[in-house]
């Protein structure tokens, strides 16, 4: 029903949702959830979004205030506890913003008329002004993607969840589910696959890392 | 008696693998870097390796460093202001918030 002005009154969440959230967000929760978030920040930052020191915590607080407000996705604490509800908030945020700036970065990309030379040489420019050229990000993408699929032929769990990953498929109750692998499978097999980030060029992680302490 | 020889890395199991996935259709399978080559598939694979890294390392049960606890104090401040709000404060607020998302 619209409210007087016209306009659609606020969201707001249940009270039980509002009183599981203050159960939940409790000091272990929080840590959990910055230690998520600052995992995204290399992604963000290889996508061209303006990363600082505080963006883990902002990434959390804004999560946190979005369940408390009832904006973007409703949490349903019957459903997920408030750790897997921010993390899926924090991660959602981030691929939305690194979307964007795929879908931004597409025009001028797309004015070139497929001339490869002119993007790298402003590729180039941008790696000069201390940032990651395109051509970092194409590097970054095409490197971590080639490790992911080296995984061992044999492999069959590893292999089913990085297929399920390519299908935007990234929960563990779903991969568990579409693969119906068991809890132990699933995990053991998933820390083989994260366990191939020792295998990434360290060069390649350290020029993104490296721009959080430069952003700071 | 079980026979079951697997390695405790469990490289050897063989469970069911995706009897049936349908896989979306149209403009979410484009390249979306045509110049570059990066397809959609490829930033969906490195976006879940980077969630999944954060997961693995949101499940690390070691105590908070010092600069953690500064962050959990914080959020904790927030969090508790957010909670002293009135009704009117928080409409305010979620407003301010709607109009930033639009500004980006």
């Amino acid at each position: 029903m619209a409210a007087k002005n016209g306009r659609t009154p606020p969201r707001r969440p249940a009270p039980d949702v509002l009183r599981a959230l203050a159960e939940q967000n409790t000091p272990d929760v929080r840590k959990e959830a910055k230690r998520y978030a600052e995992q995204r920040v290399p992604l963000l930052r290889a996508a061209f979004v303006p990363v600082s020191r505080r963006t883990p915590d902002d990434l959390v607080n804004d999560a946190i205030t979005d369940t408390f407000l009832g904006d973007g996705d409703p949490w349903n604490p019957a459903e997920c506890d408030l750790l897997t509800h921010l993390r899926g908030m924090i991660k959602k945020t981030t691929w939305q913003e690194i979307r964007h700036r795929m879908l931004v970065r597409r025009e001028p990309l797309d004015l070139a008329g497929g001339n490869v030379e002119d993007v790298l040489a402003r590729g180039r420019a941008h790696a000069s002004m201390g940032d990651i050229s395109p051509i970092m990000l194409a590097a970054l993408v095409e490197t971590i993607c080639a490790e992911l699929r080296k995984v061992d032929f044999n492999d069959e769990p590893a292999k089913a969840i990085t297929e399920c990953w390519e299908l935007g498929f990234v929960e563990r109750r779903e991969v568990m589910l579409l693969t119906e692998m068991d809890d132990d499978t699933y995990k053991r097999a998933r820390d083989r696959i994260l366990s191939r980030k020792k295998f990434l060029p360290p060069k390649l992680l350290a020029i993104v890392e490296d721009l959080l302490d430069r952003s700071a | 008696m079980s026979d079951d020889w697997s390695p405790p890395t469990g490289e050897y199991e063989r469970p069911r693998i995706i009897a049936s996935v349908e896989v979306p259709a149209g403009p979410d399978l484009e390249c979306i870097e045509p110049v570059l080559g990066i397809s959609e598939r490829d930033l969906r694979l490195v976006d879940a390796f980077y969630h999944n890294l954060g997961v693995q390392a949101s499940e690390d049960p070691s105590p908070p460093t010092e600069e953690e606890q500064e962050s959990i104090d914080w959020l904790g401040e927030q969090f508790a202001k957010l909670q002293a709000m009135s009704p009117e404060e928080l409409d305010a607020l979620r407003e301010e918030r709607a109009r930033a998302r639009r500004r980006r």
